[in-house]
């Protein structure tokens, strides 16, 4: 027994090495110099193998990386920003009125299907789709459709929590005499609270992270920090260290989430 | 609430607006793309059934759809397999609520980042003069073609796997700590192996966050060609090449519009069985 | 304390018919008790009652005034829910507090009101804390001050005793009692618990699968019940019934004459109160004298329930109102007064009492 103890333990222990092994070579990337990036030996300890730099965050701080960070940032609040409130309501008929026309399992499949859509089988038809009204490039055109895939999984999310909120809460606003819009202002949003955070939250998230409708419904106006990434590889040097500066400072926004709405998420995953 | 039958559908309003203002125009265009094609420079034709006989000849898109289900297939099974030996190993090897936490984020990090970012992350790890390799070499091994056209998909279901084992090993982990501890208890006493106590009393709560873990994966490896488009650009020649990336081919290389069409139209039919099935799963 | 009239209430949901052509009168000023088992109807008409819903037919009359299609804040009635219904994010001050803030009355006169029914419900000082924090008893009294501030006139309660302790319930139930008293408000309690019955026998009104089976107070359901189904649900332990044929055909037993003019479909029933322990050798002419053995004896606080196998389809029960210690398998005799015993039809329907049959009334 004592022994397959150990082997668990050192299994635990190769796994969480698997996955900080990764994340430690690219906070170190980042702090090399161009030429450090790679060789043989690897060098992986800062200021025993090299001498760590910022150069790569100076380049970031000072070129269109940080106006792509910018961007970013934007684009995935205004979409989430506009999706969350018809979500919320939509989330309040799909758990209140589940026999209503609309509001009913058959309808909720279809939102379903909508978030398992491929993007790269509606890339191009949205991509000629904006051309067409001469937004290509434009960031309307980028928030807007961030929000229509948005929706699907704010939906999911707000009615999960939605149901987890008693009826009889609701009806007895309603026998104290408040309509729809109060009740919804005053008891279903306050109730809801954490979990309309945590959709928030995880929605944003999704939308900071976003690659492929970026990169082809974007172009020299509109970059956010992960379609800028491609640029990066032009030619025959690559910018490994800008590239590991990029990734730490992206992966800063969903650390932080992580670490507020904790609760929440591990919630989210329970209530399944 | 009898009375009330419009309102409900004034709730649904707001979502369908923004929701139709693409929908409609991009399931409009592609059923037209499918049967209409306007060759550059040329008229507008009718082209019938075209398509559809070149997909079923197409030994492209063939040998694309044995490698997106060998792609998602694979990584999958290894994902959720993975997941589950590490959200077991966790729940019986690790007593401390703090530390459970702690290492539940660490896990967690991965997926909170972008694809986009793995990708070249991996990048830095895979390329022939990359770490992997650097660190072989510093160790006196023989270097990985870890791109080369008979790893290369492997590579990236390694990938992969760093990234996405903590979906499945979170849902399960949540299963596991749900299962009341008097089960166990019994278990203990009543002296069963612990084998037998898995399939009795671990396995039926487990059970259905695998299934959902594994759909869910299933859809999104099938869905998600980030990797492929930033790693391998489908090759070499044609190894990483997925159902998904030949679509993404057809439409932005080749141009192919009509063609493209057809494809995405078909991926989305397919689409809407996988969420079909995936759907009465949920309703256990 | 309006009088409430229900007149011809019909409601379906799902394809179930919920509430089948209810009427019921509800006189002012009353303590009423809605009895029936768990989907009876009794929660939707208490909800139509309060206006949350509409019924698919039917009228609802407060005093004469027609106030089917009303709103429930237009109707004077409160609600409390089975389960309390608080906002979890107010305080208990709030909660109360919260539908006054919908009328006109200032800050101050709000405090006041508020205050009032907290202290008169002892949880004044409770007021500062959240729901989460309050015992079950405490939510309860929160709930139906609540209920109480908006000045309503009719209050119904859903189940308010289901959550609560046992201990509490008592003291809850007097509560209910003063209340209604005190403030002199109309008090409908929906409930499946004969004990609320027992604890408030002057109303009742019992219903099954929807409809109204029978309205009155607690003696007449308890001795001339309409249905086997009120017969069995009024009592402490539930009533041996059992076909009139199976007793007619028993063997070593003593059926009175008077009995054996009974029609053999017809139900028999006697409460386990009315049977007693009978040690004579004599012959009663009004008794049924059943002999069997003791299957199990069980003993409940300080009263004792015998489980006799007597031949019958089911064991006889016996509730004997002080300890008795019998051994399994002793041979015991009991007797029923034929006065007490109550006969149904095949169907369930009330016939008469075993003194109708003495009397002759009741014959094949």
């Amino acid at each position: 027994m004592r022994v397959i103890r150990m082997l668990g333990y050192l299994g635990l222990i190769i796994y969480g090495l698997f996955i900080l092994g990764p994340l430690y070579v690219m906070i170190v990337t980042s702090l090399k110099n161009i030429n450090d990036v790679f060789s043989i030996p690897p060098k992986l300890l800062p200021f025993v193998d090299f001498q760590p730099t910022m150069e790569a965050f100076e380049f970031v701080a000072n070129t269109r990386v940080l106006y792509a960070f910018l961007t970013s940032l934007g684009v995935a609040t205004a979409a989430t920003a506009i999706a969350v409130i018809p979500s919320l309501l939509a989330a309040y008929g799909f758990s209140r009125y589940k026999k209503a026309a609309m509001n009913d399992e058959r309808s909720f499949f279809i939102l379903l299907t909508l978030r398992m859509t491929p993007p790269f089988a509606v890339v191009l038809p949205i991509f000629l789709y904006w051309n067409l009204f001469k937004l290509y490039d434009t960031y309307f055109a980028l928030v807007w459709t961030y929000s229509v895939f948005s929706v699907p999984l704010a939906v999911w999310l707000l009615k999960g929590f939605m149901d987890g909120i008693p009826l009889s809460i609701e009806e007895a606003a309603k026998l104290d005499g408040y309509t729809f819009m109060e009740r919804l202002r005053k008891f279903i949003i306050p109730v809801l609270g954490p979990g309309i955070a945590a959709t928030i939250a995880l929605v944003w998230l999704f939308l900071w992270n976003e690659f492929l409708f970026a990169l082809k419904l974007g172009g020299s106006n509109v970059i956010t920090y992960t379609s800028y990434l491609p640029q990066l590889r032009v030619g025959q040097r690559i910018m490994w260290n800008v590239l590991g500066a990029i990734g730490v400072l992206g992966a800063i926004p969903p650390l932080i989430i992580f670490l507020i709405f904790r609760k929440q998420i591990i919630r989210v995953y329970l209530g399944r | 609430m009898s009375r009330k039958n419009i309102f409900p559908i004034f709730l649904q309003l707001p979502i369908n607006i923004i929701i139709f203002s693409l929908v409609a125009y991009v399931l409009g265009w592609l059923i037209y793309s499918v049967f209409y094609t306007t060759p550059p420079g040329g008229q507008t034709t009718f082209i019938g059934l075209n398509n559809f006989i070149t997909v079923l000849s197409d030994a492209r898109l063939f040998n694309a759809v044995l490698r997106t289900a060998y792609y998602a297939g694979l990584g999958t099974a290894l994902e959720v397999l993975l997941g589950m030996i590490i959200a077991l190993g966790i729940v019986n090897l690790v007593s401390s609520n703090i530390r459970r936490f702690i290492i539940l984020i660490i896990f967690l990090i991965p997926m909170g980042l972008s694809e986009a970012i793995v990708s070249h992350l991996w990048l830095m790890l895979l390329t022939p003069q990359g770490y992997l390799n650097s660190i072989l070499r510093y160790m006196g091994l023989q270097p990985v073609g870890w791109l080369t056209e008979s790893m290369a998909l492997n590579s990236l279901i390694l990938a992969d796997v760093w990234q996405w084992t903590s979906l499945p090993l979170l849902l399960m982990y949540a299963a596991r700590v749900s299962i009341p501890q008097d089960l166990y208890d019994m278990a203990k006493i009543e002296r069963l192996s612990a084998f037998t106590t898995f399939r009795v009393v671990t396995w039926p709560y487990i059970k259905n966050a695998l299934i959902v873990a594994t759909l869910l994966r299933f859809i999104f490896m099938y869905n998600t060609i980030d990797k492929i488009v930033l790693i391998t650009f489908g090759g070499p020649g044609l190894a990483t090449e997925t159902i998904g990336y030949y679509i993404w081919m057809q439409s932005f290389s080749y141009r192919n519009i009509s063609y493209s069409a057809t494809l995405s139209l078909l991926t989305l039919l397919s689409t809407a069985v996988l969420a079909y099935v995936f759907w009465k799963s949920l309703k256990r | 304390m309006p009088k409430i009239r229900l007149v011809n209430i019909n409601k379906k949901y799902e394809g179930l018919h919920l509430l089948k052509n209810v009427n019921l009168e509800i006189p002012n000023n009353t303590l009423f008790v809605i009895l029936g088992p768990p989907r009876s109807g009794k929660t939707a008409l208490g909800r139509i009652l309060a206006g949350l819903e509409l019924p698919d037919s039917g009228s609802i009359f407060f005093d004469d005034e027609d106030v089917t299609y009303k709103g429930p804040n237009q109707r004077n009635v409160s609600l409390v829910f089975q389960d309390f219904a608080l906002y979890p994010h107010l305080t208990a001050y709030d909660n109360i507090a919260s539908s006054l803030l919908k009328s006109r009355l200032t800050k101050e006169e709000i405090r006041k009101r508020v205050k009032e029914f907290a202290e008169y419900l002892k949880i004044d000082h409770r007021l500062t804390h959240y729901p989460s924090e309050l015992s079950g008893g405490e939510k309860q009294r929160v709930a139906i001050a609540r209920a109480l501030v908006r000045g309503a006139q009719i209050i119904i309660l859903d189940e308010p005793f289901v959550r609560l302790d046992y201990k509490v319930r008592e003291d809850m139930r007097a509560q209910l009692y003063r209340l209604h008293r005190d403030l002199g408000v109309t008090v409908i309690i929906l409930s499946s618990d004969h004990m609320d019955a027992m604890a408030f026998p002057d109303n009742i009104a019992f219903m099954l699968e929807g409809e109204i089976i029978q309205v009155g107070n607690l003696d007449a359901m308890y001795e001339q019940p309409t249905n086997l189904s009120i017969a069995k649900y009024l009592g402490l332990v539930e009533m041996n019934v059992f076909p009139a044929k199976s007793i007619l055909d028993l063997k070593g037993t003593e059926i009175p004459r008077s009995l054996s003019m009974l029609d053999g479909t017809m139900l028999i029933g006697f409460r386990p109160e009315h049977v007693t322990l009978h040690y004579e050798n004599t012959l009663k002419p009004d008794k049924i004298i059943l002999a069997g053995k003791v299957k199990i004896t069980e003993i409940v606080g300080s009263e004792t329930i015998v489980h006799l196998d007597a031949g019958l389809l089911e064991p006889v029960k016996v509730l004997i109102s002080m300890i008795v210690r019998k051994t399994p398998g002793e041979a015991v005799r009991v007797a029923v007064d034929v006065k007490d015993i109550y006969v149904f039809d095949a169907k369930g329907k009330f016939v008469g009492r075993g003194g109708d049959l003495i009397g002759g009334d009741i014959a094949r």
